[in-house]
């Protein structure tokens, strides 16, 4: 008797937690990408997926997610629609703002969830959009899904790792089943061509990384020399500097090339030879309530200023414009 | 006999009556000197890598003033009201000399048994977000 009443037990037990294991399977099984686009013209993307319903649920849509470089403006500049297998077909609207997954809006919690992928500029984000249509599915239903994304590319020359996303409403980033009802891929280095300016290189390490990649001289900025990515004169110095020169709207160049505590660049901890400095442009370059500034020229020196490091460690300066876009 | 027994029921029962009492929402005070705690931009983490410690923002009646002033929601002194005293989700600086105010969320929670204020802005190009937490240092 007692044996059989664990028995009960046990059996109701795996029961629940069949279901609570496994919800429904969500592939992604590969993106269709050129591998280049001109800057300024649509790049046009194919996602195949996959949804094996394994509990039902009702009003879901299907949620597709886009990692972008912020200068695209995705949200303003996509359109999304998709096919299956027997439910036909329809289109996808951005999601609205105060929809939550996890606690946070959907961009947000992908953010959290994955960040910018292999990229390695902090100027991206994540646009996120689901179907028009809400759908009752059922158990065993299973739905091939394919998902065209048309994104203008912005102006800039750039090489990026763009992200793609799939999930449903209803169970959106839930982590506790045992196959997660998310899938992500990050695609190899896509580049804009014909474009503005020099190359944004999101895919390849830099020798001097800026954070953010835009901003204006009221912004706080971050520029980190990687001291990691070749040889330079500058390997295995105790000590790196930042030399810098600053252009003005009315033409004033202010230079501030001085080997002094200010000007250091503490090495990062934990994240090999990398050395930073974070500023305020507008203080560090004392410039009037009247004057903006437009670009900074700068070198990394060592100690004595005779040893400079510049752009693709040359003796050219590496240059930063300030835009946003 | 059985007046007293209907008297001393109906007495009980208005003993049972529960009472309310209305306790009014206090008005927020932020006067005071606030300094920051925390500063973030995009999510990174600045508050050790950037000189904050002289920052002060001062809340006297409806003006304000910046000692040792950082990118901030505003750059000079000038005026500040919240959307609701008791209730406020919004805070709005209005600085001297230029035309329009810029209004901001405004999240005063409490942290360690102390007010904190949240502010969320983008001084510079508008992709970037800014948060700084303040907390008081005077009254």
């Amino acid at each position: 008797m007692k044996h059989n009443k664990y028995t009960g037990i046990l059996k109701y037990t795996l029961i629940v937690l069949a279901c609570l294991v496994l919800s429904r399977c969500v592939y992604l099984n590969e993106v269709d990408q050129p591998s280049e686009v001109k800057a300024g013209q649509d790049l046009v993307a194919v996602m195949h997926t996959r949804f094996e319903i394994a509990e039902a649920r009702a009003a879901d849509r299907i949620v597709v997610g886009i990692l972008v470089p912020k200068s695209w403006n995705a949200a303003a500049n996509t359109t999304m629609t998709y096919t299956t297998t027997s439910m036909g077909s329809g289109t996808m609207v951005k999601i609205p703002a105060g929809v939550l997954t996890n606690g946070k809006e959907w961009p947000a919690a992908l953010r959290e969830r994955y960040g910018i992928g292999p990229n390695l500029l902090d100027d991206m984000e994540w646009v996120v959009f689901w179907s028009q249509t809400t759908y009752d599915v059922v158990n065993g239903d299973k739905q091939d899904v394919d998902i065209k994304i048309v994104t203008k590319t912005g102006p800039e020359n750039m090489r990026v790792k763009l992200g793609y996303f799939i999930a449903s409403s209803s169970d959106g980033l839930n982590d506790f089943y045992t196959n997660r009802p998310y899938k992500a891929i990050f695609k190899d280095c896509f580049e804009v061509t014909d474009g503005d300016g020099d190359l944004v290189d999101f895919c390849n390490p830099q020798l001097a990384i800026t954070d953010p990649n835009s901003s204006l001289d009221n912004d706080i900025m971050t520029i980190t020399f990687n001291a990691d990515v070749v040889n330079t004169p500058l390997t295995g110095a105790q000590d790196v500097y930042f030399c810098v020169k600053a252009y003005t709207n009315d033409g004033q160049v202010i230079d501030r090339c001085v080997q002094q505590p200010g000007s250091r660049m503490p090495k990062a901890a934990g994240v090999g030879n990398r050395y930073s400095i974070t500023f305020w442009p507008r203080q560090y370059f004392n410039v009037s309530a009247n004057q903006t500034i437009n670009r900074l020229e700068y070198y990394f020196t060592d100690a004595s200023g005779n040893i400079k490091v510049g752009y693709g460690n040359t003796a050219s300066p590496f240059v930063y414009t300030f835009k946003c876009k | 006999m059985k007046n007293y027994l209907v008297s001393v029921c109906l007495l009980l029962l208005a003993a049972c009556r529960a009472t309310e009492i209305a306790i009014p929402e206090p008005v927020k005070n932020i006067e005071g000197t606030w300094r920051i705690t925390k500063a973030t931009r995009n999510g990174t983490d600045l508050t050790n890598v950037v000189d904050f410690s002289k920052f002060r923002l001062h809340f006297q009646n409806n003006t304000y003033t910046i000692d040792n002033l950082l990118p901030f929601i505003v750059s000079g002194k000038g005026t500040w009201s919240l959307d609701d005293p008791q209730y406020p989700f919004k805070i709005t600086f209005h600085q001297e000399g230029v035309d329009s105010s810029v209004v901001t969320k405004f999240d005063y929670p409490i942290t360690d048994g102390q007010r904190i204020i949240n502010l969320v802005f983008s001084p510079g190009c508008i992709n970037n977000t800014y948060q700084y937490t303040l907390e008081k240092i005077s009254k």
